[in-house]
């Protein structure tokens, strides 16, 4: 970091390969349109490429995180952000490449979970932009609390409350996906918290 | 009793996050063990939560479609081009500075009395017995009678009312009419707007014409940016 502070690109460049999977998922997963995630994904790393200067130390990884969710905001609030939601369309088939691909190098293994990935994430992306956010920087991306607080921009209760719900819709999206019948146990009653 | 249950609600909703996570310490576990023993419906659904949890782990990171790196070092972020009307709007701000600087300057003047007339002040302010001695030096017939009268008392308002104090008892009209004539005539009362007064009063309009000309252009300048 220090390097890529002294204007050696580089430098930055290796922080852009190490941080662009994450930065790029959670454009995808706010926006769920894949195109606009490129540009926001994109354009954070210019902006992180601008502000190096005042990056004050800390985890590199929140820092680009937060540029990414902040870009991603802004698009979602953007007048000119017409396109219908396409991330549908994305997990059905139109991305041989694998946003999610599975590294199974067993063809029917690696297809059963690139299945199971396109339910999960597709159900991710019917939660609600704040819920989704959350779930995306703690289960997906393994940030803890305070980093995921940091990043969303909101406490530390409105956190674990945020994530709570999440976690409850999607045991209910995911409960009804015939595909996953076993993958989850049956529900035997009905008391939420 | 709603803020109870919603307090009760939410420490649940941690405790189950932060078990999910592995963030729970010993005091918390032994709550939420607690809990989930008594209400085996819950402990269902906490069972529920974490097999999504882990199903939703076991998938693979998201992948770049292509690499972001940077091809060249970038210039620092753009100077935005002023947007148009933006000399204007710096004319329309210094102009309402100045106004307001202006106001606030006459204000000033009239509370300080600075710029007012002296003579009208004078008048107004001058003590009675000074008035006096101002006429009796004039040379009318009776200042000899005058200069025997005894000491004014002090009046109680400055004015013609004071005066009558001042005149001889032996009721020589003329006498006390020679003498009080100039002293209780009234300061004159200002029958309009004195110049200072308009001239806050153009200087207030101004300021808020400008200032509002000053928002219009700021918010003109902001739809074009």
């Amino acid at each position: 970091m220090r390097q890529a502070q002294g204007g050696n690109l580089a430098s930055f460049n290796a922080l852009v390969e190490r941080h662009q999977d994450a930065a790029y998922g959670l454009a995808l997963r706010m926006l769920r349109d894949p195109a606009a995630a490129e540009d926001v994904t994109q354009e954070a790393f210019f902006s992180a490429y601008r502000a190096l200067a005042r990056f004050r130390g800390g985890s590199v990884r929140s820092w680009v995180l937060t540029i990414v969710a902040n870009g991603a905001r802004d698009a979602l609030r953007s007048p000119a952000r017409s396109r219908t939601t396409s991330l549908e369309r994305h997990l059905e088939g139109t991305d041989p490449g694998g946003t999610w691909a599975s590294a199974d190098p067993l063809p029917e293994r690696a297809a059963e979970q690139a299945e199971t990935a396109r339910i999960v994430h597709a159900a991710v992306a019917r939660l609600p932009v704040d819920q989704r956010l959350l779930v995306g920087l703690v289960d997906l991306e393994g940030l803890d609390y305070q980093e995921a607080a940091a990043v969303a921009g909101v406490a530390l209760g409105t956190v674990k409350s945020r994530l709570f719900r999440a976690r409850a819709r999607l045991r209910d999206l995911l409960r009804d996906a015939p595909e996953l019948q076993g993958a989850l146990p049956r529900p035997t009653g009905e008391a939420e918290g | 009793m709603l803020g109870l249950f919603n307090r009760e609600r939410r420490a649940y909703e941690a405790l189950v996050t932060e078990h999910l996570d592995g963030a729970l310490d010993a005091a918390g576990r032994e709550r939420l063990d607690a809990l989930l023993t008594a209400d085996p419906a819950r402990a269902a659904q906490v069972r529920e939560l974490e097999a999504s949890v882990r199903l939703l782990r076991a998938q693979p990171p998201a992948r770049a479609p292509r690499s972001f790196a940077l091809r060249h070092a970038l210039e620092p972020a753009p100077v935005r081009p002023a947007p148009a009307g933006g000399g204007l709007l710096r004319w329309a701000q210094a102009a309402t500075v100045a106004a307001s600087l202006a106001l606030v300057a006459l204000i000033g003047a009239d509370i300080t009395g600075v710029g007012s007339s002296p003579t009208v002040a004078l008048e107004a302010t001058a003590p009675v017995s000074e008035s006096f001695k101002t006429a009796a030096d004039a040379g009318a017939d009776g200042q000899t009678e005058m200069a025997l009268a005894p000491e004014p008392t002090p009046a109680p308002d400055d004015g013609a009312l004071g005066m009558t104090a001042l005149a001889p008892e032996a009721g020589d009209g003329a006498l006390a009419e020679d003498v009080t004539a100039p002293i209780a005539e009234p300061a004159p009362e200002p029958t309009g707007r004195g110049a200072l007064e308009w001239a806050q009063i153009a200087a207030g309009l101004a300021t808020a014409l400008l200032a509002l000309g000053t928002v219009a252009l700021t918010a003109v300048g902001r739809r074009l940016r």
